[in-house]
């Protein structure tokens, strides 16, 4: 079941949540919207289930599996919606949660009281909580009671699922066994799914497509690589995780960022502008002696070497902090020291247009 | 690791200063203003005859008050946990024009003596008050009727159950209704199966406290009863009786009677919520 939206706006007052957005989300696949708060994620997610309604404009629409449900009521909708702090109801035990939604149809529709029971025991089964059906919610912890409320979601068949920073309110560790279950239970199911977060790692772990948001508007959309590895925007690199930044000016045949010189062909940038250069930490390297290729001096600030990576901290001389990631067996070979000086050099580039809108 | 198993217990650091200093203050203050009166009475019920218990308690005069006094204070409890409800729920979930006169509005009956209560509510159900003259034709006695005890007692509880459900009702998440209505409940089931459960247990306490309230009430009650024997005399009417004919000890076993059904029934309700509670509250 395909999820599409076209022509969203939706304002608070004078904030606008949401400027214009359009998305289309393919039968069977799983999408994060990732962005930082305010920046319109858990709207457009609301929208998409009918709990909140999207700025009156002839144009709007809100498409699940091609049919226009912009009208319906979130009731009638078909979605099952997933909260951040679980929602589940406190007065009924995990198994009269999960039957919730089998119960209260109108009596034609309603399954039997057996069929019932049975459903419930196999999304028990599913999650993993077999034997406490009979438990309260009080008597779970967190990562139970999000697979509660995955699976009362699930109860209703919904046609799409969605879920709001289903992890959010998780501890680091069960928030990582959560995430590799639901990438399995999705494989195993299918559902077409769209979930919000703000953590870059997690949309780029668990999606088949990030959707990336900023300030009302959709910054990018593609496969998790495809954001990581070729961001299409600034705001898109920075919020893929920690970058360093220069400031530089595109000339005629090269483009001049400090102390490195690259080809402008390569930087995709007009000459004659001033431009930006983004270096992930993990694309620069530290030398004893140049490669050839262009590199700066530097001298080493600090060594944190916990971790799959070491990070090291420079001082380009102009009191710039630079910050460097390189494996344990890199660091090993050169093992530099806190003071020493040292070469810098830059294994990949992005380049964007300095941007004037303030 | 104190060395001294003794100073053990005033080892222990607090982050909060003053906590025997609290906690003393509580215990004094409680024994002086319940404990004290409570005691005294029940010392003085202990020297007082059974034969004169029976007596008194047998006697069918004051049978009817108790059915009187409770009924009344039950039925009335019951009205105001459904109306204040409504009350509660218009004043929290939609917050119209002059939404803050009627918020006002619902501690009236607590601030006004309660024989000013009375008197008002007499004026007012009497024959030929604004409303008695338009429902004694209908055959509705109010005033000097044991409806009258009802409409006194349901006065003076409604402030009880609406202040203590406002503040249940506006920390109920949104969330649990609309997890509800996605899963596809009707805005009445949304009522019946969600809303109304995990409020269960601020209804109930404000229920115990507007039938406490009305228990104890006497001088609202008094006025627009008429204080008529076996029809309109509640129980705290009878204790002044008797005292007033100097017969302490019937007083005193009418009085600890009152006490002890009180006791019973508060209690009661106080079990259903630590049951309720212990089965649903986070431990976080």
């Amino acid at each position: 079941m395909s999820i599409e939206v076209h022509n969203i706006s939706k304002s608070y007052g004078n904030f606008q949540a949401l400027k214009n957005v359009a998305l289309r989300v393919e039968s069977g696949e799983l999408v994060a919207l990732l962005g930082p708060s305010g920046s319109g994620k858990t709207t457009l997610l609301r929208i998409i289930a009918g709990l909140d309604m999207p700025d009156p404009n002839p144009d709007t629409q809100v498409l699940l599996s091609d049919e226009d449900v912009a009208g319906q009521h979130v009731s009638s909708r078909q979605v099952g919606f997933v909260f951040q702090h679980y929602a589940l109801f406190r007065h009924m035990t995990v198994y009269d949660n999960i039957a919730f939604g089998l119960r209260v149809r109108p009596r034609r529709e309603r399954p039997s009281r057996a069929a019932i029971a049975e459903k419930v025991h196999r999304l028990l089964h599913l999650i993993q909580l077999e034997n406490l059906g009979n438990r309260y919610p009080a008597q779970l912890s967190g990562g139970q009671r999000q697979r509660v409320a995955l699976a009362r979601a699930l109860a209703i068949e919904p046609r799409v699922l969605l879920l709001d920073e289903p992890f959010g309110a998780l501890d680091a560790r069960v928030r990582q066994d959560l995430r590799d279950w639901l990438r399995r239970l999705h494989d195993e199911i299918h559902i077409t799914s769209v979930f919000v977060t703000h953590d870059q790692e997690e949309a780029l772990e668990l999606a088949n497509r990030v959707v990336v948001m900023n300030e009302g508007r959709i910054e990018q959309i593609g496969t998790p690589d495809e954001v990581f590895h070729h961001p299409k925007t600034e705001f898109v690199m920075r919020f893929m995780g920690h970058v360093n930044l220069f400031h530089g000016r595109v000339e005629s045949d090269k483009a001049v960022f400090g102390p490195w010189e690259l080809d402008r062909h390569a930087t995709g940038q007009a000459p004659g502008q001033d431009a930006r250069l983004f270096v992930r930490p993990h694309e620069m390297d530290i030398l004893r002696e140049s490669d050839g290729r262009p590199v700066a001096n530097a001298v080493v600030k600090r060594i944190r070497s916990a971790g799959p990576y070491v990070k090291v901290e420079l001082d380009l001389g102009s009191g710039e902090v630079l910050l460097v990631e390189l494996s344990h067996d890199r660091f090993n070979a050169i093992q530099p020291k806190v003071g020493e000086q040292i070469l810098v050099g830059l294994r990949k580039t992005r380049v964007f247009a300095e941007d004037y809108v303030i | 690791m104190s060395a001294h198993p003794v100073s053990k217990w005033r080892m222990r650091r607090r982050v909060m200063p003053g906590y025997g200093l609290t906690l003393g203050y509580t215990i004094c203050y409680l024994s002086l203003v319940v404990l004290l009166p409570v005691s005294a009475l029940t010392l003085r019920a202990a020297n007082v005859d059974l034969a004169v218990y029976l007596d008194v308690l047998l006697d069918p005069r004051t049978l009817a008050a108790f059915r009187l006094t409770f009924g009344a204070a039950f039925i009335a409890a019951t009205i105001n946990m459904v109306f204040g409800f409504i009350v509660a729920w218009t004043l929290v979930r939609y917050p119209f024009p002059g939404h803050r006169i009627v918020d006002a509005m619902v501690d009236l009956p607590f601030a006004l003596p309660t024989a000013v209560s009375g008197i008002a509510l007499t004026s007012l159900y009497a024959r030929t008050g604004l409303l008695g003259s338009v429902l004694t034709p209908f055959g509705i006695e109010v005033a000097f009727a044991p409806l009258g005890v009802v409409v006194a007692l349901t006065f003076i509880g409604l402030p009880f159950v609406v202040r203590t459900l406002q503040p249940a009702l506006a920390d109920l998440d949104p969330e649990y209704e609309e997890a509800a209505l996605s899963l596809g409940a009707t805005r009445v089931q949304v009522f019946f199966a969600v809303i109304l459960p995990a409020l269960r247990p601020a209804m109930l306490t404000g229920f115990a406290l507007a039938l406490a309230r009305a228990l104890g009430e006497y001088g609202s009650v008094v006025f627009i009863s008429g204080n008529m024997p076996m029809r309109t005399e509640i129980v705290s009417l009878l204790i002044i009786g008797k005292l007033e004919q100097f017969d302490y000890d019937g007083a005193t076993a009418l009085a600890m009677a009152t006490l002890s059904l009180s006791f019973l029934l508060l209690f009661s309700i106080n079990l259903i919520q630590w049951r309720y509670a212990a089965k649903t509250r986070s431990a976080a």
